[in-house]
């Protein structure tokens, strides 16, 4: 028997004095011994698991304090959010602003909280003079728990209210829409509701887009032009009387839309405080019969599809009498006519029977291939579905050629232009600035050779015909007049038009369009009482023109030079006579 | 009697709480000077934010074409001020074209720089009737001495241009135009700060537009 043996029978007593000399191990047997054994392996896991959290402990802090990142992370976990405005600023081409989120606070209350509604309704409206004390007593007197008593306010008014000290009254954080610029922009930009919902305009069609990035919305206007357009618009609106106009200026080469005016406007800051009629954007949603700005696409047709040359010639010596209608010319020559003398004096007899002699298929499928019988596209909901008739008859096809019976918003008469003078190839407007390898590509309409018979066409229009007025000296315009009776009770008005111009410039490389639109002007002594296209909006081109080249550093070039003359001369040769089959 | 290892653990325990104490302080503190911060750089981005729009509210093209007009004497750039270089007269070899009409009796032609350097130090009494010539800046009539070589220097204008802001002023038949017509020269008017402060102010008191109102309030609550 060993020494321990002896020690089991007696009681264990661990807190005795005598306690066995440290070196010298005790051992215990039995109940006891079990007893032990349960505390010592609990001690370990126990120490076990200790010793695991502060390993895991200690390799975090050594992981923070060694690694680079970890502090930057932790760091950037409490980074502040910044000032976040609920809505993306939207900038001109050149990051001028044209429209900006403002922080202000909005003014609600909780009824329940409210003590005296009558006082408390008394004091605020002696701070908020817009506001009726008896509405505002109605709404806290409501059995809601909220109100909104004022929304966006000043800092100052604020101020005001807090210093009121009126019980149940909080302030919400709330963003403001401010437009700058006022009217300058109010159809394009459009804008945004209370509440940050956009209702018009851009503000409207890429509402997702400015709620979802805090990134300018970049356009393709430029605040300079769109003024000086907005400007002589207006100028000529008030020289002849008229109700309203529209101007557009586009970079032929891309659709990019430079300016676009709409008149008259409204203050987007305060949409509620002009008649409705005036957020009618008559350059997209308004569709209207054109005029004789459509033998432009008349000419186009004809000379691309081969039934025409810039040597045939038609018969213009009596008026056209078809069921009813009769056709006349306004400026009428009385004698057989070239193609550029059709389109020189605006021949509606002229441009019918081209119409005629290309056919009434192609006429459709030309409008089509154009984009005359679809809404443009424009990147604002506002545009206007095209009016034309069904079915497409041949007396159709014989007003159409010269702008009546075939409605379509003054940007479609842009779109088509552009593409017709740039080489033929249609590209639909935009307001969104894109880099240039984002550009669409574009659809070809027309043949490269037809383009340049049309520049040709256009300054012939600008040098000898009805658009002298129009003439820019030293920036090669060419055009095309138009002016287009409305159409009234019972007929066409013959005292209320719609007088054109739509000017490009230099023509013998066309960079920008110019198209200027005044509704129902009056005649004056300066304008010997006509009211047409060639005197009342081929000026308003001329002066947009002329402050336009300077402002984007276009030199003037001396138009008589011989490559410019040679790039634009229409060749004289034997006449073609052609009679349309009618 | 307190064991060494006892008295070293206790030690390092104090040093350790006394330690931890002030880490936690510090960071509490730089804690606050964070949040702080933070709230500036939001004051600070709200404040951007009224000003930009302030800056482009006072920068609307109606009311810079308004004052330009008013203080400037410019008027928009047009067409006819636009030239060529390759339109300017050759002022070398009008030069060279006097000096050699000038120095005819010396039957050594000069070069034309060489005399401009020589003459300038030489010449004892400058003709006046340098300055009232106007352009053409080398006159064709051959005149005597070799002073006048020194219209070929750059001359200051005789007298500043005619305050008709209609007339395209002299220099600008030679220069190349500015860019932008004056009405939009935005950095123009900054030169003047005090027309500037004076016309916002007018502009602010007069606009009775929201969005006038609004950044004036805001502006002023701000300095407050």
């Amino acid at each position: 028997m060993n020494p321990t043996a002896a020690l089991t029978a007696r009681p264990v007593v661990l807190d005795r004095p005598e306690a066995p000399p440290p070196g010298r191990s005790v051992r215990f047997e039995g109940a006891a011994k079990q007893a032990l054994e349960i505390g010592r392996n609990r001690l370990l896991v126990t120490c076990a698991v200790f010793a695991l959290a502060f390993t895991v402990i200690g390799g975090r802090l050594i992981e923070i304090a060694v690694s680079r990142s970890a502090p930057q992370r932790l760091a950037e976990a409490r980074r502040a959010l910044g000032f976040v405005p609920d809505r993306a600023p939207i900038v001109d081409r050149n990051g001028t602003l044209l429209a900006t989120s403002l922080p202000t606070a909005s003014l609600y209350a909780d009824p329940r909280d409210v003590l005296d509604a009558g006082e408390a309704a008394a004091k605020l409206a002696s701070v908020l003079p817009g506001l009726a004390a008896e509405e505002i007593q109605a709404k806290l007197s409501s059995e809601k728990n909220f109100v909104w008593l004022k929304r966006n306010l000043t800092p100052r008014q604020q101020y005001e209210v807090n210093r009121l000290g009126i019980p149940g009254f909080y302030f919400q954080r709330e963003d403001k829409r401010i437009y700058p610029d006022g009217s300058l922009f109010a159809h394009i930009v459009g804008f945004a509701d209370v509440d940050g919902r956009g209702l018009a305009g851009l503000e409207r069609d890429l509402d997702e887009r400015l709620k979802s990035q805090t990134q300018p919305l970049l356009l393709t206007v430029d605040v300079r032009l769109q003024h000086i357009l907005r400007e002589e618009l207006q100028q000529g609106i008030q020289e002849f009387s008229a109700v309203g106009g529209m101007g557009i200026v586009m970079d032929v080469r891309t659709g990019e839309i430079l300016a676009m005016v709409s008149l008259p406007d409204f203050d987007p800051n305060r949409p509620g405080a002009s008649p409705p009629e005036n957020r009618f954007n008559r350059n997209t949603l308004g569709v209207y019969e054109m005029g004789s700005t459509f033998k432009i696409f008349n000419s186009a047709m004809a000379l691309d599809s081969g039934t025409a040359s810039l040597r045939s010639s038609y018969d213009a010596r009596q008026p056209i009498r078809i069921s009813r209608y009769t056709i006349t010319d306004y400026h009428a020559e009385r004698r057989w006519l070239t193609v550029p003398e059709i389109f020189k004096y605006s021949s509606n007899i002229g441009s019918a029977k081209m119409a005629l002699d290309a056919g009434v298929e192609t006429q459709r499928a030309f409008m089509g291939r154009v984009g005359f019988l679809k809404p443009v596209p424009i990147e604002l909901k506002e545009a206007g579905k095209p009016l034309y008739p069904r079915p497409w008859r041949p007396i159709n096809a014989m007003t159409i050629a010269f702008g009546h019976g075939l409605s379509v918003s003054p940007l479609h008469v842009a779109m088509g232009t552009a593409a017709v003078l740039n080489g033929g190839i249609l590209r639909a407007p935009t307001l969104i600035r894109r880099p240039p390898e984002e550009m669409p590509a574009g659809t070809r309409i027309l043949k490269q050779s037809t383009s340049e018979d049309m520049r040709r066409l256009f300054r012939l229009v600008v040098e000898e015909g009805t658009g002298k007025n129009a003439a820019a000296p030293g920036y090669v315009v060419g055009g095309k007049t138009g002016t287009a009776e409305k159409v009234g009770h019972g007929g066409y008005r013959h005292k209320s038009v719609l007088s054109s111009f739509i000017g490009v410039f230099p023509m013998h490389d066309p960079q920008y369009l110019v198209m200027v639109m005044v509704d129902e002007p009056k005649g004056t002594k300066r304008s010997h009482g006509y009211a047409t296209g060639g005197w009342v909006a081929a000026p308003v081109v001329r002066k947009v023109i002329t402050r336009m080249g300077p402002l984007y550093g276009i030199p003037p070039v001396d138009e008589t030079s011989p490559e410019i003359r040679r790039a634009l001369v229409i060749e004289s040769g034997p006449q073609e006579k052609r009679i349309a089959s009618q | 009697m307190i064991r060494r290892s006892t008295l070293i653990w206790l030690t390092l325990a104090a040093l350790l709480g006394f330690g931890l104490y002030q880490i936690k302080y510090e960071v509490q503190s730089q804690e606050e000077r964070f949040t702080r911060i933070n709230k500036q750089i939001v004051e600070n981005q709200e404040a951007i934010q009224v000003l930009t729009a302030e800056w482009s509210f006072l920068n609307r093209p109606d009311r810079l074409a308004e004052m330009a007009r008013r203080y400037l004497e410019m008027s928009p750039v047009v067409p006819a001020q636009f030239a060529q270089i390759a339109n300017l007269p050759d002022r070398e070899a009008m030069a060279a074209a006097a000096v050699l009409a000038a120095s005819a009796p010396a039957a050594k032609p000069i070069p034309a720089r060489a005399a401009m350097a020589a003459n300038s130090a030489t010449v004892p009494a400058a003709k006046t009737q340098l300055a009232p010539q106007p352009r053409p800046l080398v006159s064709a009539a051959p005149v005597s001495g070799p002073e006048r070589m020194q219209a070929t220097q750059p001359k200051p204008p005789a007298s500043p241009p005619a305050a008709n802001p209609s007339r395209p002023i002299e220099a600008a038949r030679y220069l190349p135009p500015p860019k932008a017509e004056p009405a939009h020269e935005r950095a123009s008017l900054v030169d003047a700060p005090s027309v500037l402060i004076a016309s916002v102010l007018t502009v602010l008191s007069e606009a009775s537009s929201a969005p006038a109102q609004m950044i004036q309030m805001m502006r002023t609550s701000e300095v407050r």
